[in-house]
């Protein structure tokens, strides 16, 4: 009974408190061309970040449609910078893109967010999220009122990106989504969303354009944008480590249009709970991994309980063994041990359903199955009986 | 159906034909003033640079420090060269390239123009980039001399210097070829003509070695002698042959760099001084035109533009505080935009306008202008047509109900020799009947009159071919006999027409229908040229239509003073006597324009002269016969 019910919280909380089981981040630049190197520089910027604050590879989705480290015209080859300092490398020595060059289309981007893909994609193309994950969605390029273009060959439309996330709701495939753009007209993108659970976030209101925030003159292009560049600043600088506990109110208090240049527009409506909710999720959350460790300050109260908790499972240990002792002391008599174990390992499986049957429907079978055990169990009361007797 | 036949009735209303003079001069007048608000603000535009992928002055320029005793050292080696020969000279710069670890070439060409011998020796380099796929390149250009026939010292030093600079960096994502031609027009044309193999191997030798396609070119004129001059500002000449433009972009770029990074001011059609005023404005756009129109090379880029290569010069002029390092670096930046082209310059605009360095006109806004010019032609080929199938005298007021009646009333306060008048133009009418309907017809207007058109053809197209044979004469005539060819053209051409008239006149032909035709035609064929022209040489078309707008409004005249005047403007609007006039007026000599003509003709691929002795020359020539016409009746 006490284990029961010190378990029960434990597998119902997820539930009552709406937490995560995973993260993942979806992070698209849809602009090829050299002179683009900024939105390949603020993806790989944001790749970063998520990476350091715990996402692993695995769940990250990078679709970077060109490549910058690689281009003739880089005066550094084998490296992205995204500030004119040149102190970081981008692309480093560990970066993996899952989507490149030309397979950055607007149909791929849906058919992975939507996981409509064919039997032999592999793991790493594929977003494999569910109920319990969330996502982080983030996406630069050139875009315009409603729709984002991928190429310069194809755009995607605010309705289009809607009803992704719509049947990405409809297919359980995420718990809460973060979506987070930097174009041109950026907040238009967002404002076509219909499915709950979703925070966005773009950086220029409609009629608005999205500017970059400096250039480096031996690179010889702008290096990243200003949206990105100050939503980095406030990662990099405010959330040091997994264990942050600023909220995505905090991030987006973060935001001044004096240096953005442009208005940065959030979407609150579509969370379950509205603003003040949605303010309260941790920036890890969204941009870090789940950490389900709970790590308890070191009181002296709590080493009470953690005895008390400790001698309640040293009880139910004796408890255990002494149930066991009794069925030993009962076992060994018999010729019969052999005929008596079926019975005996039925009790077992028996038990065990019981515990597994709150999502499982029964069926004819079980209830012969059930039968059965009865029987064998009444068999076995007379039998011990009848040897009692004799 | 009543407004219909009104309208259709109007068509033989008198007064419909009296108003055609008239819309070709209100044409004429609205496309030059057209043209004379265009360097208003509100006419024209600020010029930027259209293309993302150009990023103009981004980069830091590192054409510094010891690159500048580099530059020097090559200077000098460049000024003991000038007593060289052809041989010895490309030799040496071949080897000084060779030095640098690039791949040389060169290339010999022989033109024969005029009854002058062009020829001279090219020798280029190409650096192929490190990275780059061999599919594109870009040129950098010094001519050994430049177009005032100065040697171009600094300018090759800056080629060799900076060849040996560019070579270190590993970015380019083009190849970069350097060519110091022979000379400032014929040499890049050889050139560039053996580059894209379309030149006559007896004349110019192939290219032994090539890259991709040409993306660019820039030349750079700095004639500075060993011990340098430092410039004031950049003259950025971006005129091709036959008056093409290079892409605009390519021109915002250079005066983007070199003013707004390098802090060099720009300056273009020799205005040295420019204060944004309306005249200067002004003035630098006619110069503009002038230079359109003429379709002469302008310099070493000159001859890149046909093969759509967009090209510019950057020419140092004055004295200032620049020195040659800045031109340096002001070349080096304007290839690493260059060099950061994804695809040829096609975002901004191929005709315009420039007003000065920052400012133009683009096409849809200047275009009426010309386009309003040859439409004065046409209004009056179509009046003209219409006028030569009526009969001579057409009925007054054919759709007014009552006849003249309020002419009736007016005259008849003048008396009794008004009545008199009067009763001698009553026409004789005919009844017409249908449907039960029953009309008046004056019977003048039912007769049909037929157009003789044989004459007129054979005329006009005679006067077309005859064309041929001044254009013929200019470029085949050797030097030294052409200021007597010229002579003995302009004294023919200008009695030709009287001449012409009198033998027509001798066999009583052109009648004065077959007059009207003849104007008819020239006009027509004039006015459809221009507007044609004028969607590809503005300049071209608007400069031959101002000429030539007299010839829509003579008239072979019974009144021998009226026709002796018009026989005289006409004769001051012979194009030869224009040509004679403008390069008294600038301040050249005939023969030296004849030459270069008879130079572009045979290398360039010029076709001004085309245009004049093939249009202009036979609109003209027809126009003055119908005038000289009037004189022999």
């Amino acid at each position: 009974m006490k284990f029961s019910s010190a378990i029960l919280p434990l597998l119902l909380a997820p539930f009552a408190a709406g937490e995560h089981t995973s993260n993942w981040a979806v992070l698209v630049s849809t602009s090829r061309f050299w002179f683009n190197y900024r939105h390949l520089a603020n993806v790989l910027s944001l790749y970063r970040t998520v990476k350091r604050l715990g996402i692993p590879d695995s769940q990250i989705i990078l679709m970077l449609p060109d490549d910058m480290a690689c281009n003739p015209r880089n005066a550094f080859p084998g490296t992205v910078y995204n500030n004119a300092d040149r102190a970081l490398d981008l692309y480093g020595d560990n970066i993996e893109v899952d989507y490149r060059g030309y397979e950055v289309t607007v149909e791929n981007f849906i058919r992975l967010m939507t996981d409509r893909v064919a039997e032999d994609m592999p793991r790493s193309k594929r977003l494999m999220t569910d109920e319990r994950s969330n996502i982080l969605v983030y996406m630069t390029g050139h875009g315009g009122n409603e729709f984002l273009k991928f190429q310069d060959a194809e755009e995607i439309s605010a309705y289009d990106l809607a009803d992704a996330f719509s049947q990405m709701w409809e297919k359980k495939r995420y718990h809460e989504i973060l979506f987070m753009i930097d174009t041109c007209q950026a907040n238009t993108m967002y404002s076509k969303f219909y499915s709950p659970n979703i925070l966005a976030t773009g950086s220029s209101e409609i009629d608005q354009s999205s500017y970059s925030h400096h250039a480096d003159n031996d690179v010889g292009v702008a290096v990243i944008d200003r949206y990105t560049y100050y939503n980095l600043e406030f990662l990099e600088t405010q959330v040091r480590d997994p264990t942050s506990k600023l909220t995505m109110g905090d991030l987006f208090d973060s935001y001044d249009e004096e240096k953005i240049h442009s208005h940065p527009g959030i979407r609150y409506d579509l969370f379950e709970g509205g603003e003040a909710v949605a303010r309260s999720r941790l920036v890890m959350d969204f941009f870090g991994n789940v950490q389900n460790v709970e790590v308890d300050k070191g009181g002296v109260g709590n080493e009470a309980q953690w005895r008390e908790e400790l001698e309640a499972i040293e009880r139910m240990i004796v408890e255990a063994k002494r149930r066991h002792n009794v069925t030993l002391n009962v076992q060994p008599q018999t010729q019969h041990v052999v005929e008596e174990g079926k019975p005996a390992q039925a009790r077992q499986s028996l038990k065990k359903e019981g515990a597994m049957r709150v999502d499982e429907e029964s069926g004819w079978s079980k209830q012969i199955v059930g039968a059965a055990t009865l029987l064998g169990c009444a068999g076995l009361w007379f039998a011990g009986s009848w040897f009692e007797s004799h | 159906m009543a407004l219909l036949a009104t309208i259709l009735a109007l068509r033989r209303d008198a007064r419909i034909l009296k108003l055609p003079p008239y819309l070709s001069a209100l044409c004429i007048i609205v496309g030059v003033a057209w043209l004379l608000v265009l360097p208003l603000n509100e006419y024209s535009r600020n010029t930027y640079v259209s293309e993302n992928a150009l990023l103009p002055g981004q980069v830091h320029t590192y054409f510094t420090g010891s690159e500048h005793n580099i530059f020097r050292a090559y200077r000098h080696e460049v000024a003991l060269l000038v007593d060289s020969s052809v041989e010895e000279r490309t030799q040496k710069l071949g080897d000084l390239l060779r030095a640098s670890n690039l791949k040389v070439a060169t290339q010999n060409y022989e033109y024969h123009a005029a009854g002058r011998n062009i020829s001279n020796k090219n020798v280029y380099a190409i650096l192929q980039g490190p990275r780059a796929d061999a599919t594109e390149a870009v040129v950098l250009v010094a001519a050994w001399k430049n177009m005032d026939g100065e040697v171009n010292y600094s300018g090759v030093a800056l080629v060799l210097a900076l060849a040996r600079y560019f070579k270190r960096w590993s970015l380019w994502s083009k190849d970069i070829i350097f060519l110091i031609s022979g000379d400032s027009t014929s040499g890049p044309q050889a050139w560039v003509d053996a580059y894209h193999d379309q030149h006559d191997p007896r004349h110019v030798e192939n290219l032994k070695i090539k890259s991709g396609a040409l993306q660019g070119a820039v030349a750079v004129d700095y004639p500075a002698g060993p011990w340098g001059h430092r410039y004031d500002k950049l003259h950025i000449v971006y005129d091709g042959v036959n008056g093409q433009l290079p892409n605009l972009d390519l021109f915002n770029t250079a005066v983007s760099i070199a003013s707004g990074q390098m802090g060099i001011g720009c300056t273009l059609q020799r205005m040295w001084k420019h204060d944004d005023s309306y005249q200067e404005r002004l003035r630098t756009m006619l110069r503009g035109m002038l230079s359109q129109g003429l379709g002469h090379a302008t310099g070493p880029h000159s001859a890149f533009i046909p093969y759509h290569v967009d090209a510019i010069t950057l020419v140092t002029v004055g004295d200032g505080w620049h020195d040659e390092m800045s031109l340096g670096r002001t070349v080096e930046s304007l290839f690493r935009s260059l060099n950061n082209l994804l695809e040829h310059l096609h975002q901004s605009f191929f005709f315009y306008l420039l007003l000065q360095a920052n400012r133009f006109v683009s096409i849809g806004t200047y275009l009426p202008s010309a386009m309003l010019i040859a439409a004065n032609f046409s209004i009056t080929a179509i009046a003209l047509w219409v006028q030569s199938g009526r009969p001579a005298t057409p009925s007054a007021n054919p759709i007014a109900t009552e006849p003249s009646s309020s002419a009736s009333k007016s005259e008849k306060n003048k008396g009794k020799e008004a009545e008199k008048s009067k009763d001698e133009k009553k026409p004789s009418m005919t009844v017409a009947e249908k449907d039960g309907a029953i009309a008046l017809f004056p019977t003048k207007d039912l007769e049909i009159t037929e157009r003789a058109l044989f004459l007129p053809l054979i005329f006009v197209l005679t006067t077309h071919f005859l064309g041929l044979l001044p254009l013929y004469v200019f470029n085949n005539t050797p030097e030294p006999y052409l200021a007597h060819t010229f002579l003995a053209v302009s004294n023919i051409t200008s009695v030709l027409p009287l001449g012409a008239a009198y033998l027509l006149r001798q066999f009583k032909r052109p009648t004065a229908q077959e007059m009207t035709l003849i104007q008819c035609f020239s006009v027509l064929f004039l006015g459809m040229f221009l507007s044609a022209l004028a969607t590809l040489n503005f300049s071209l078309a608007f400069i031959i239509g101002i000429l030539s707008c007299p010839l829509s409004f003579v008239r072979t005249s019974k009144n021998k003073i009226l026709g002796t005047v018009m026989y005289a403007v006409l004769a001051l609007l012979n194009p030869v006597m224009v040509i004679q006039a403008a390069t008294w007026f600038f301040g050249h000599g005939v023969v030296e324009i004849l030459v270069k003509a008879a130079e572009g003709w045979h290398v360039w691929g010029l076709w001004t002269q085309v245009v004049v002795w093939l249009v202009w020359w036979p609109a003209w020539f027809a126009g003055s016969v119908v005038v000289a016409g009037g004189l022999f009746a």
